[in-house]
């Protein structure tokens, strides 16, 4: 006891304390207290920054390396159509559409009425196909059975005078035989044999003309349309 | 005051010191200068790393879980093309390109011409409807009285493509000129009647474009180049 008393000294006591303070607490207090922008890369273990770590939204665009998002990261469907750069997809979809709806009657066989017309630009490398439909009302009373009306769609064709059959890219056939069509009805124009618009090297201006063509048993007027829509399919 | 200096020894001092440096300015030091791969996850706080603390780039595909990126996290318009793999699509799209390039005579009256376009050959996958489309650039001549017509038709797989059978041929077009000089035009070939459906195998087709042509009189229709896509849907 009095060996140990000899020992209980200033600086003893001291340098026991210190030592005491330095291995069990300096460290803890070090790290509550660590000061503003100490902690840097050098200082985090590997793995340290863990989801939890993370705050929210806290991965922007700028902390995404290129490339670092693959396939296997996208939750499977779930991006949608607004995700897509759509002219830049090598898939066929329908590039143009355009309605139209009035009253118009079918010109006699040789002169064709004239629907609507529409404008689009090709896109270079794409193939555009082109259909659409024509609603059919039922037909005044002078138009009696059995009865028709032809509906063709033209590609850059500004005079049907001078139009040419590789002008003709779409057409679709309404035949009321007997008289027992029910009305309203719809005439689905398709694509012709030709109709289509090979890819053009860079893009080009293409204008669409619906035109009708009625016939009937007698005599005009034929029968009318009340609307009509003109889709143009482009493939890459 | 003397037992004040009796206690004052070089041992009493030192440890004085090396208790000050070490208490005062050896958690300053600690806070400061951490050791390397001290911080530790359970160092940091639960939400501790904001945009501030990522450095750029940081990112990298292997931090990222599967599935973690929804469409809701893509921004609008941002996936292009490049950043599909199309082929593993469902999607209908051109699968296969055939070209060519050069001046071709063509055949007036009866006769018919091959116009070569490379790659001729392609192979229709398996689950895949195929349809074509083609296109041929033609002069007319003036030595071609008008008149004038020129026809294009795409064959698939055919056995003698110069005397071809209709079901050989997957699509056509045809252009006609009446005004006479130098004319040249585009003849666009589709739909006739169509496409191949789809096979339970991978099937290699062969590609023939045939140009045929019609003058009143005389001769001088050429093509200068020709083209054929094929479509592919699943």
């Amino acid at each position: 006891m009095k060996g140990a008393r000899r020992h209980l000294t200033y600086a003893n006591v001291l340098a026991t304390v210190t030592a005491f303070v330095v291995l069990f607490g300096g460290a803890a207090y070090a790290a509550n207290q660590l000061a503003k922008n100490s902690v840097g890369a050098k200082q985090l273990k590997k793995n340290a920054v863990t989801t939890a770590k993370i705050k929210k939204n806290a991965v922007t665009t700028a902390k995404l390396k290129k490339g670092a998002v693959t396939g296997a990261k996208v939750k499977g469907g779930s991006l949608g159509v607004a995700d897509l750069s759509l002219p830049s997809m090598p898939f066929g979809r329908v590039v143009h559409r355009a309605s139209w709806s009035g009253s118009v009657q079918g010109g006699g066989p040789g002169t064709p009425t004239l629907v609507t017309t529409t404008s689009y630009t090709q896109e270079a490398g794409s193939d555009d196909i082109y259909s659409g439909s024509v609603e059919v009302s039922p037909p005044p009373l002078t138009c009696e059975p059995p009865r028709a009306l032809v509906a063709n769609l033209y590609i850059d064709t500004p005079d049907l005078a001078t139009a040419l059959g590789e002008n003709q890219v779409a057409n679709g056939l309404f035949f009321d035989m007997k008289g027992n069509r029910s009305f309203p009805s719809r005439i689905t124009l398709a694509p012709t044999a030709g109709g289509v618009r090979f890819q053009p090297g860079s893009p080009t201006p293409h204008t669409l003309s619906l035109f009708v063509t009625a016939v009937c048993k007698l005599s005009e007027p034929g029968i009318i349309v009340t609307g009509a829509t003109i889709e143009v399919a482009g493939v890459k | 005051m003397s037992r004040l200096r009796q206690a004052l020894t070089f041992e009493n001092v030192l440890v004085t010191v090396v208790a000050f440096v070490v208490l005062a300015g050896g958690t300053a030091i600690a806070a400061n200068q951490l050791a390397k791969n001290s911080v530790g996850k359970k160092q940091l706080k639960a939400k501790s790393v904001g945009t501030a603390e990522l450095k750029k780039n940081a990112v990298t595909t292997a931090k990222i879980k599967k599935s973690a990126v929804t469409g809701a996290k893509v921004k609008d318009g941002t996936v292009g093309g490049p950043d599909v793999d199309a082929a593993s699509t469902s999607f209908s799209r051109i699968v296969h390109e055939a070209r060519g390039t050069g001046a071709v005579a063509i055949a007036g009256g009866e006769g018919r011409t091959a116009y070569p376009v490379s790659p001729a050959t392609y192979t229709q996958q398996a689950g895949e409807d195929n349809w074509f489309f083609g296109a041929v650039d033609v002069t007319f001549e003036p030595g071609c009285a008008p008149p004038r017509t020129a026809n294009g038709s795409v064959l698939v797989d055919a056995s003698n493509p110069l005397d071809f059978e209709d079901n050989e041929v997957l699509a056509r077009g045809e252009i006609y000129d009446g005004a006479g000089g130098t004319v040249s035009r585009r003849m666009h070939l589709s739909g006739f009647p169509g496409g191949i459906l789809q096979g339970p195998a991978a099937t290699t087709h062969t590609l023939t474009l045939v140009v045929e042509s019609e003058c009143d009189s005389g001769a001088g229709v050429v093509a200068t180049s020709g083209a054929v896509d094929v479509v592919g849907a699943r």
